[in-house]
C-alpha cells in the first residue's frame, strides 16, 4: 500500500507540476490568464495588466462566478480592487423615446428626420398643422406649453424648459394653429426642435443647446475643481506634459475632452515658435487692415484682434527659446482658431497628435435605462451621476457587458458595473490613485433638482393623454365620434395592435 | 457619404492619408466572418478610408486595425457582439450602430437592453454615422 501510495503521490505531483508549467506558458500568452489561475497575488496581476486584458480577465471572471464561489469572491476582489462593484438592474425599464429624450438633453443636439421618412414618424396631425397656416397670427398666450402631453415629458429637463421660448416664437411667427401642442409626439416636438433651430437645410445634427451641454459643464467645473491633481495623475501615468497641460485647459475652458479634437502646444517657448510668431504678427497685421476683416462677425474679429494684441507683447517681450509662454496667448491662439503656431513637436520637427494619446468620455454612474427609479429621469443626466474616464476604460472594462443581441429579442439587461465610492469623478486607471472622488451637490439639493422635480410626470400618463387629445380632435372635426371610454379603449387596442404587428413582422422576417 | 466627410473636415477631423490595404480589409472581413459576423457593408469600408476608426465626443466609429486599438472592428466585435446577422460599427454612450445583414439596414441599439431606438435604410449610412458621432 505504501508503495502504491508513494507512487499515486508521484504521478499526481508530476501532474500538479505539469498543470502548473501549462498555466505558466498560459499566462506568457495570454498575462490576463494570470488572475484567473493565481491563488495569490492576483489583483497585483490585475493592476498589471493592460486594460484590454484586464477587461479579458473580468469577463472570464464573471463567466465562471456563476458555478464557482472561489471565483465569484475573486471577482469581487478583483472589482473591489478597481473600485467597482456588480450592480442588479433596478426599477423600471424606460420608453425608447425616453431614452432618447435623456440622449438629447445629453448632447444637446438632435438629429435631422430624413425627408422621405417625415409621413412614417411624425404624426398626420402635426404634419397636417404645421403645412397649413391660419390667416392671423395668434398671441403668444395662446401657446400654452403646459397642456402638452409630450412637451411634459421634454420639459422634465432644464435644457428643453430653456427653449420652450425659442419654440414659441417659431409656432408664433409661422401662424401654427395652437391646438397643435395638445396633439404633438414626442417625435413631432424633436422635429419641431429641429426647425425651430436649423441654420440651414443642410444641417443634419442641430444644436438647440444655448448654454453649455449637461456634460461639458461637468467636465468643465471638475477641471476647475480638480484640475491641479488631475494633470498630476495624468502626469504620474507618463504622458508628455504638453499634452496633459493643453487637455486639461481644454476641459478647463470649454469642458471639452476628446483627444481627437485637442491642439497640443507648447508649454515653453521653442525656437521654431518664435519665428512662427515674429511672422504671425505681421501676417495678422495685415490680416486686421484687409478689407475682409470687416465682413467676419464682431466674435471672430475680437478673437483675431486680442490674438494680435498678445502675439506682439510676447514679440516685445523678446522671450528667449525655454521660457515659459504665457497662458493668455496660449488661450488667444486656441481662440482664435490659430493654435498651430504654438504646435508641440518631437525633437525630429513632427507635431504631436491628439489621435496618439488617451481620450476621455463621460459614464453614466446610474444607469440610464435604470433612470425609472430616480425621483425623475432628468436626474440621471446631473454632475454628480457623471464621471470622467479614460475611453478605453469606459468601453473594454465599466461598459463590458453591454452587449448586441439577436434582433427581436426582449430586454435582457441583467447586470452592470457600478462604483464603491458614488462620488468617483475621474477614473484614469485600474489603481485606486489613478481614480478621484468629487462631490458635486455636497447633499444639497440644488435649484436646478427643484424645479426637474416640480415637472416630473409619468410617461404612460402623458401618452394616454394624448391619445384622448387626438380622439378628441377627430370629434371635434367630425372624422370619428367616439366617447371617452371608447377613447381610452382605443388607446389600448391600438398597443396592443401595434406590440402584435411588430411580433408578426419579426416572425415574418425570421 | 461624402457630405458626412466633408461636415467632418469642417469640424476639425483631419482625414488619414494611408488608412488601410487591400489585405487589412480581406484579413478583416475573413476574421469577422470566422468569428460569426458578417461582412462589412461596401459603403462603411468607403467612409473607413477616411476615417478609419474616429473618436467623437462620447462617441466613436470602428475601424479596420486602427491606430487607436481600443477602436478595432474586431476586438469590439468579439466583446460586445452577442448575434450572428449583425456587425457593431460604432458607438455612443446611449447605444450601438449596427449593421444588420438580414434586413440590409442600420440600427442604433441600445446598449444596455439591446432595444431598437432607430432605423436607417440600406442607403442611409451616412445618417446612421451622423447620429451616432457627436462631434
Amino acid at each position: 500500500m505504501a508503495r502504491r501510495g508513494s507512487e499515486y503521490r508521484r504521478k499526481h505531483f508530476v501532474e500538479k507540476i505539469d498543470k502548473k508549467a501549462q498555466e505558466e506558458r498560459e499566462i506568457v500568452e495570454k498575462p490576463y490568464k494570470a488572475v484567473l489561475y493565481h491563488d495569490e497575488g492576483y489583483i497585483d496581476d490585475f493592476y498589471n495588466l493592460s486594460i484590454e486584458d484586464a477587461g479579458w480577465a473580468y469577463q472570464q471572471l464573471a463567466k465562471s462566478a456563476k458555478d464557482d464561489s472561489e471565483d465569484a469572491c475573486k471577482l469581487d476582489e478583483v472589482l473591489a480592487a478597481a473600485g467597482l462593484k456588480v450592480a442588479e438592474h433596478d426599477g423600471r425599464f424606460l420608453h425608447k423615446q425616453e431614452v432618447l429624450t435623456i440622449r438629447m438633453d445629453f448632447y444637446g443636439t438632435i438629429d435631422r428626420i430624413k425627408d422621405g421618412l417625415r409621413e412614417r414618424e411624425l404624426s398626420s396631425y402635426y404634419r397636417h398643422l404645421i403645412t397649413n397656416p391660419l390667416k392671423k397670427r395668434p398671441k403668444s398666450v395662446q401657446y400654452d406649453f403646459e397642456t402638452s402631453p409630450s412637451w411634459k415629458l421634454f420639459s422634465r429637463f432644464q435644457s428643453f424648459r430653456r427653449i420652450e421660448k425659442n419654440l414659441r416664437a417659431y409656432l408664433i411667427k409661422n401662424k401654427i394653429d395652437p391646438q397643435i401642442l395638445g396633439l404633438m409626439t414626442p417625435r413631432d416636438f424633436s422635429d419641431l426642435v429641429v426647425q425651430s433651430f436649423q441654420k440651414d437645410d443642410n444641417e443634419q445634427k442641430i444644436t438647440f443647446e444655448t448654454d453649455i451641454t449637461v456634460r461639458n459643464e461637468f467636465v468643465r467645473d471638475l477641471a476647475q475643481k480638480q484640475g491641479d491633481q488631475m494633470a498630476d495623475m495624468l502626469l504620474k501615468q507618463g504622458l508628455d506634459e504638453r499634452y496633459v497641460a493643453s487637455m486639461i485647459n481644454m476641459m478647463h475652458r470649454y469642458g471639452k475632452y476628446n483627444s481627437a479634437k485637442l491642439v497640443i502646444t507648447e508649454k515653453n517657448f521653442t525656437s521654431r515658435v518664435l519665428s512662427e510668431l515674429k511672422k504671425a504678427e505681421k501676417a495678422l497685421f495685415a490680416e486686421i487692415s484687409a478689407e475682409e476683416f470687416s465682413k467676419l462677425k464682431t466674435e471672430e474679429r475680437n478673437k483675431l484682434k486680442t490674438l494680435f494684441v498678445e502675439i506682439s507683447r510676447a514679440n516685445a517681450q523678446k522671450f528667449k527659446a525655454g521660457d515659459v509662454i504665457p497662458q493668455t496667448l496660449i488661450d488667444a491662439a486656441i481662440d482664435a482658431d490659430r493654435g498651430k503656431l504654438l504646435l508641440a513637436r518631437y525633437e525630429d520637427g513632427t507635431p504631436l497628435n491628439g489621435i496618439d494619446f488617451p481620450s476621455f468620455e463621460v459614464h453614466h454612474k446610474h444607469a440610464v435605462s435604470d433612470a425609472g427609479s430616480l425621483r425623475n429621469v432628468a436626474h440621471v443626466n446631473y454632475k454628480k451621476n457623471f464621471c470622467l474616464v479614460r475611453a478605453d476604460i469606459h468601453t473594454l472594462f465599466i461598459h463590458r457587458c453591454d452587449k448586441v443581441r439577436q434582433r427581436g429579442q426582449t430586454k435582457s439587461y441583467a447586470k452592470r458595473l457600478e462604483f464603491v465610492d458614488p462620488n468617483t469623478a475621474f477614473m484614469i486607471g485600474l489603481r485606486p490613485d489613478e481614480r478621484m472622488s468629487f462631490d458635486f451637490e455636497k447633499s444639497k439639493r440644488t435649484k436646478r433638482q427643484t424645479l426637474d422635480d416640480r415637472y416630473n410626470v409619468s410617461y404612460e400618463e402623458c401618452m394616454r393623454q394624448l391619445a384622448l387629445n387626438q380622439a378628441a380632435y377627430d370629434r371635434e372635426h367630425n372624422k370619428k365620434a367616439f366617447d371617452a371610454k371608447e377613447d381610452l379603449q382605443r388607446y389600448k387596442s391600438f398597443r396592443r395592435l401595434k406590440k402584435a404587428h411588430k411580433m408578426s413582422l419579426k416572425a415574418h422576417t425570421r | 457619404m461624402m457630405d458626412f466627410v466633408q461636415i467632418l473636415k469642417e469640424n476639425g477631423y483631419i482625414p488619414q492619408n494611408t488608412p488601410f490595404t487591400k489585405k487589412d480589409v480581406i484579413e478583416s472581413q475573413k476574421e469577422l466572418v470566422k468569428k460569426g459576423y458578417p461582412f462589412l457593408p461596401l459603403e462603411f469600408i468607403g467612409f473607413l478610408k477616411s476615417y478609419n476608426g474616429l473618436r467623437g465626443e462620447d462617441s466613436a466609429v470602428l475601424g479596420i486595425a486602427p491606430k487607436d486599438k481600443s477602436l478595432d472592428i474586431i476586438v469590439f466585435n468579439e466583446i460586445h457582439n452577442e448575434s450572428d446577422d449583425m456587425v457593431i460599427l460604432g458607438y455612443d454612450e446611449f447605444c450601438f450602430l449596427v449593421y444588420d445583414e438580414q434586413q440590409k439596414d442600420y440600427l442604433l441599439v441600445d446598449r444596455e437592453t439591446g432595444d431598437e431606438l432607430e432605423s436607417f435604410s440600406a442607403d442611409g449610412l451616412p445618417e446612421a454615422l451622423n447620429s451616432i458621432l457627436h462631434y
